[in-house]
């Protein structure tokens, strides 16, 4: 009648939903690995095999945000290739907001080499390294530092003249050792770009209605339920706009953004004179940017 | 290595146009191209990362497009009422029907002299 299952874990599965301090201390996901639920994976877009890439990167040379949550920076390159992604001569980040805990950071390359670190973190700034044994292979090596507050930057590092290809990555609460470090499980595309989506949204060929008063015009764009809310996020244009009113078409020059609550108003100047009050803007093509 | 390893702060940028008007703001997170921009600051965290939205503790423009600041003596301001003010251009109005009327009654006359001439 239990199911197959084991008295005694049974009893603790049912324990840890009446009694989660029953878990002896345990590290939640070392409680998760010994019952057999999957370790949750703290990052974000992990499976490089298919990732989200609202930007359409194919090939990028480092400087910023390219695949969804993560950045490259140096002078090299990052190419998204069917095996993984490829590296070279650049750092590539994730920073990841994490509350005070230990945990195992491990990157997979599609050689079979698994680079891992566990590290200790205060909740704030402060974090200690606690098994770097091993995080380097030839050429690359993964660490972690303090971004911001309660934020941590972790990271895969290339040195020049190497290239690797990664597969994924992960970053689980608690002490993992190569034998023991979880099977990576893959989240699922729409689960993942969910995740994304509450820092970054592309929106593409939209149309929207604009207001028209004195030189300037005001396009009201909802902002998705799905973005982080806790400030104001960066829209840029990924097109030249233009507004058609009854007496035709007028260019349009954006200059800013403003916003009250879950609207963001795109704000732009006329190139010509009008009567109109109002506009359809077609092919509305923009950013949302709320990365960390 | 090093260069690999290095996260600088964000820059704040501002475009100042001739009249001094203060007509973007964002960080180089998000200008790939800074000629025409000055830099203002400089800081970690969103509130220089995002500073389009973030930075300044007024919106930069208003629901007509007048901007709200100005660049002086190295600092970002707010303008008077009376800066913005002066700067509103009333839009056209749309023509009534008489005077659309007037238009083609000329424009048809104009068409008659010319067939008997």
């Amino acid at each position: 009648m239990l199911g197959g299952v084991a008295a005694e874990s049974y009893a603790l599965k049912t324990d840890t939903i009446e009694n989660a301090n029953k878990l002896g201390n345990v590290a939640a996901a070392q409680y998760a690995l010994k019952n057999g639920v999957p370790a949750h994976n703290l990052l974000d877009n992990s499976d490089f095999n298919n990732p989200v890439n609202q930007r359409g990167i194919t090939s990028q040379i480092g400087g910023g945000y390219g695949l969804d949550r993560w950045r490259a920076d140096g002078s090299g390159t990052i190419s998204v290739e069917s095996a993984g992604i490829s590296l070279t001569n650049l750092s590539f980040r994730q920073p990841v907001p994490l509350k005070a805990g230990t945990y195992t950071l491990a990157f997979h390359l599609s050689n079979g080499t698994t680079l891992g670190y566990v590290f200790k973190f205060d909740g704030s700034s402060t974090l200690n390294a606690i098994n770097s044994s091993w995080n380097e292979t030839t050429g690359a090596y993964i660490n972690y530092y303090k971004h911001s507050t309660g934020v941590v930057m972790v990271q895969i590092v290339v040195a020049e003249g190497y290239t690797i290809i990664v597969d994924w990555a992960a970053l689980y609460e608690g002490s993992y050792d190569a034998s023991t470090l979880p099977a990576y499980q893959p989240k699922g595309y729409a689960a993942e770009l969910a995740e994304c989506q509450r820092y970054f949204i592309r929106v593409s060929n939209s149309a929207a209605y604009g207001i028209i008063s004195g030189t300037g015009c005001v396009v009201k764009v909802p902002l998705p339920m799905t973005m982080r809310k806790d400030i104001v996020p960066t829209v840029t244009l990924d097109s030249a706009a233009w507004a058609y009113t009854h007496e035709g078409y007028v260019g349009l020059t954006f200059i800013g953004t403003t916003y009250s609550t879950n609207t963001a108003s795109l704000h732009f100047t006329l190139g010509t004179e009008t009567s109109a009050r109002c506009c359809v803007v077609p092919d509305l093509s923009f950013n949302i940017s709320a990365d960390l | 290595m090093e260069e690999i390893l290095m996260e600088h702060p964000y820059k704040v940028l501002v475009r100042v146009d001739d009249a001094g008007r203060v007509v973007e703001i964002n960080s180089d997170a998000f200008v790939t191209d800074t000629g025409g921009w000055v830099e203002i600051d400089s800081g970690w965290g969103d509130k220089f990362h995002h500073a389009q939205g973030n930075y300044l503790e007024s919106p930069l423009i208003d629901e007509q497009g007048l901007f709200l600041y100005k660049f002086e003596n190295g600092q970002v301001v707010k303008r008077s009422d009376a800066e913005i003010e002066a700067d509103y251009i009333p839009q056209p109005t749309a023509p009534t029907q008489e005077e659309r009327l007037a238009a083609l009654e000329d424009a048809f006359n104009l068409l008659l002299e010319g067939a008997t001439e």
